[in-house]
């Protein structure tokens, strides 16, 4: 059975999207994201090749807050 | 719009000391209700201006990110009790053990998010606690029809997500 993603232009099976992951390191947290691009031959999304569908987002906090170093008023 | 600030709230130091908050099963003979509260952590759009001199979730709910997928409020923290380390430098600390994905959502252009709040959401004013920059999520990198995942960090005395020196 083929599965599907879901995507702005709908359900998609996963063998017609393509993805890439970009990580981003802001010290306290690392964000990585994995964005799906289609690439399929359904005549009636032809205008969607190559176009972003899809973006997942993981945020990982890798410290929390010290009430000794946090902002005061 | 001005930055959002990560901080522990002014108005929470206060509040701990008022037993305004439970996020273990209060101590027997502490005459508090032997439950714990329940926190959720929400998410709210770039430069609200949020920082320490804010008080509750209601008060900047009107800055909270909208989407399908995304219900106010936010999701509810997986429950743990807090901990201490013993000897010298004594550090009390709690981190949830996980907050629920957010599926199918859309946080991208004026609805990005780089902050989150962790409030109480037993008590009715739904007091906050802390806030959290979530990092560079850029149009690049923010969620579009897509799953929005907040890892915790590890729950210690140097990482946990709140700590009292």
């Amino acid at each position: 059975m083929t599965r599907t993603v879901n995507t702005v232009i709908g359900e998609i099976p996963e063998s017609d999207l393509e993805f890439a992951t970009l990580e981003t390191d802001s010290g306290d947290t690392l964000v990585m994201s994995r964005e799906w691009k289609y690439k399929g031959a359904d005549p009636a999304l032809a205008e969607h090749v190559g176009q972003m569908v899809r973006r997942d987002c993981w945020v990982t906090m890798k410290t929390g807050i010290s009430f000794a170093g946090s902002a005061e008023l | 719009m001005a930055a959002n600030t990560a901080t522990v709230l002014s108005s929470f130091r206060k509040e701990l000391l008022n037993a305004s908050h439970a996020f273990g099963v209060p101590s027997t003979g502490s005459g508090r209700t032997a439950a714990r509260d329940t926190f959720c952590i929400a998410l709210f759009r770039n430069s609200s201006g949020i920082g320490p001199a804010n008080t509750s979730y209601t008060q900047i709910s009107a800055s909270e990110v909208t989407s399908s997928g995304y219900t106010a409020g936010g999701n509810s923290c997986a429950t743990t009790d807090p901990a201490t380390t013993g000897g010298t430098g004594i550090v009390a600390f709690w981190t949830p053990a996980s907050v629920a994905a957010w599926t199918n959502v859309t946080m991208t252009g004026s609805n990005a998010t780089d902050l989150a709040l962790l409030y109480n959401s037993t008590c009715t004013a739904k007091l906050g606690v802390a806030t959290f920059a979530l990092g560079v999520i850029d149009t690049g990198q923010a969620p579009s029809a897509g799953t929005f995942t907040l890892t915790m960090p590890t729950n210690d005395l140097s990482t946990g997500l709140i700590r009292i020196s």
